[in-house]
């Protein structure tokens, strides 16, 4: 139950997998909303699309949210775009959570090893938790293998029978990894609600006449078609007709008829055991 | 009588079994100096552990978890036998993996005098003798839910590498053009200096662990041109390093995240090759009972002879199992096939008993 979790515990590092078919930013927002919430400071930055395209949403977000939300016109090579996630990084002690509104534009021009080496070097000042956007069907994929590899937490959004579905992998700290599959949806006030694990319905499953054991191998052939299931279903049995034909109810039980004979004695002891 | 009386007064002509360097044991298939990994049954399958002066790299599983165990017992190892150690990373802060070693169970030593013996009637000739463990064993045996609180003695033996570079230092302009593997080629040279081991007269050795080599924090791929040179390159004056002073090298690599071919160049260069998989990666896996994940030993060490000396019977191919206390290998065996349809000869090395219950209704 990792999104469960996640939405509980303190702020760890997440990437959010996406796909043309599924968006991932609803549930990016949210649990970005969720961290807001609980009281963790939030560094919103923005490089995918222009910020006036969904202004009405950000400005709803920004009024709830304590977080400095970045243009992406400014000076995009890489140092300044490390700086500007650093700066002011030490004025409060408490979690951070950088939120990346999505990696995809930076992968265009950026290595995975300069972002893996800018996400760490964000780590060295203070406790950072980093929550990225991407979309992976956009690139390939031993960058995406690579990614995973960075981030110890990544979430792939699908759907399944008409609902949102989140599978992820968690990598916790002892080394132990933990997958989960579950069902989420997004109110209007960017809340994750309804999260509970998929359950697959399990196939019915067809039983034979004849289960397969019971018939043991041999070169013989010893199982029925359906012909001679049938007539065997229909032999009537030899006791089953006399039961049938015998008129009293004595038929329902097994009697003994024993008629005492003479008595049964024997005097002889030929090994003098018996102490009569 | 006195307490210590041999058996006989036969003596063996033999070197000492630590010819004065800490930590290592010769070998009685190829007169190597081996060391230890730490873990035990590793030992047992590769000949008594690593020669002096080799370069072991593993592959590791998915996200590395079970290769860390690994590096964390060769470290332990090295602490307990008051070796040298050095510990590189970039995935995290190498200090960790230093602070989280396991720490020694120490089993308990059978009593060598047995109180209240009875008088031996038949074998009286060995009445007097004391119990000896004569094949003592090189490995100790860890926990690895208690982390390892170092003596203060050994702490002056550590040393850590993890990337203190600047970002923008300048390229090597040689062969080596990543700025990580100069810096880390630098910083093991280093140490070597420091504790003396090129002199060829010391008497300890260094353990040298670089983790994770080759995974996108090392940054390989910023110039395309070099990254299979740089990647090479290190690997190779890493073990040119380790060959000429008493120095052994583990390195881990993340082999999925990279090149087959940069994978097939790392396992000609090194002197063994140790493969893991964990059970996610491979579903086939599950019809074995109880393992963890698949250990392969891809290439074996063969500095001394011309073919490499497979321990028992010549199986490459072993199961581990790591649980929260420790990490085991063992044999691989197949679970007792009840069901005809459910076999895997391709795994099976050895058949064993199991001593799981099987949970199939045995059917008379």
């Amino acid at each position: 139950m990792i999104l469960k979790d996640l939405l509980k515990q303190p702020p760890v590092s997440i990437l959010i997998q996406d796909s043309f078919s599924v968006k991932g930013r609803p549930l990016f927002l949210s649990l970005i909303h969720n961290y807001s919430k609980n009281g963790y400071s939030v560094r919103y930055f923005k490089y995918d699309s222009p910020l006036s395209s969904e202004k009405s949403e950000m400005e709803q977000l920004k009024f709830s949210w304590q977080t400095s939300i970045f243009n992406e016109n400014q000076d995009s090579s890489r140092t300044a775009i490390e700086s500007c996630w650093s700066s002011d990084l030490a004025n409060n002690g408490k979690h951070l959570v950088v939120a990346i509104d999505s990696l995809s534009p930076l992968l265009l021009n950026w290595t995975v090893g300069e972002l893996a080496s800018a996400l760490r070097n964000l780590q060295k000042t203070t406790a950072v938790a980093v929550v990225a956007l991407v979309h992976g069907d956009v690139h390939d994929k031993e960058t995406v293998q690579a990614l995973n590899y960075i981030f110890h937490c990544h979430l792939t959004v699908r759907k399944a029978q008409g609902r949102n579905v989140c599978s992820g992998v968690l990598r916790k700290g002892s080394g132990k990894l933990v997958d989960s599959d579950e069902y989420y949806s997004i109110t209007d006030q960017w809340e994750v609600k309804d999260v509970e694990e998929v359950v697959e319905p399990s196939p019915n499953v067809v039983v034979d006449s004849l289960p397969k054991n019971a018939v043991p191998k041999s070169t013989f052939k010893l199982d029925l078609n359906a012909k001679e299931e049938e007539a065997r279903s229909q032999v009537v049995l030899p006791y089953i007709r006399k039961q049938a034909s015998s008129a009293t109810s004595e038929t329902s039980k097994g009697q003994i008829i024993y008629e005492a004979e003479a008595p049964d004695w024997d005097d002889e002891d030929p090994d003098d055991d018996l102490e009569i | 009588m006195a307490a210590n009386i041999k058996i006989s007064s036969f003596q063996k002509r033999i070197k000492p079994s630590n010819p004065n360097i800490l930590g290592t044991k010769i070998s009685a298939v190829n007169s190597t100096l081996n060391v230890s990994f730490g873990v035990t049954s590793l030992d047992q399958i590769i000949d008594g552990g690593l020669p002096l002066g080799s370069l072991c790299v593993v592959e590791e599983d998915i996200y590395g978890s079970y290769a860390k165990i690994i590096t964390k017992y060769f470290l332990a190892e090295g602490a307990m036998q008051k070796n040298f150690l050095l510990s590189a990373s970039l995935n995290e802060n190498p200090w960790d993996l230093l602070n989280n070693l396991p720490s020694p169970v120490t089993e308990p030593r059978e009593t060598n005098i047995i109180e209240n013996r009875e008088e031996l009637k038949i074998a009286w000739r060995y009445e007097n003798l004391t119990l000896e463990d004569n094949n003592q064993r090189l490995g100790n045996a860890f926990d690895l839910s208690i982390p390892y609180v170092m003596p203060e003695t050994q702490k002056a033996n550590l040393a850590v590498w993890g990337e203190t570079v600047t970002p923008n230092l300048q390229r090597g302009t040689g062969t080596l053009k990543n700025s990580n593997c100069l810096s880390l080629l630098k910083a093991i040279e280093e140490a070597i200096k420091k504790w003396e081991l090129d002199s060829g007269t010391s008497p300890n050795l260094l353990r040298i662990v670089v983790s994770s080599f080759g995974s996108p924090f090392w940054q390989f791929d910023e110039n395309k041109s070099s990254l299979s040179t740089d990647f090479t390159a290190t690997l190779l004056l890493l073990k040119s390093i380790v060959r000429s002073t008493n120095a052994v090298a583990l390195v881990t690599i993340p082999h999925q995240l990279l090149n087959q071919s940069l994978v097939s160049r790392s396992r000609h260069l090194a002197d063994v090759v140790i493969q893991l998989k964990s059970l996610r990666e491979d579903p086939h896996l599950r019809d074995l009972m109880d393992v963890h994940g698949i250990l392969e030993l891809k290439k074996v060490a063969n500095l001394t002879s011309l073919k490499p000396i497979l321990g028992q019977d010549g199986t490459t191919t072993y199961g581990f199992k790591a649980t929260k206390r420790k990490f085991k290998i063992e044999k691989l065996h197949l679970p007792p096939a009840i069901d005809d349809d459910k076999s895997s000869p391709d795994h099976s090395s050895s058949l064993g008993c199991s001593s799981a219950a099987s949970k199939t209704n045995l059917d008379f």
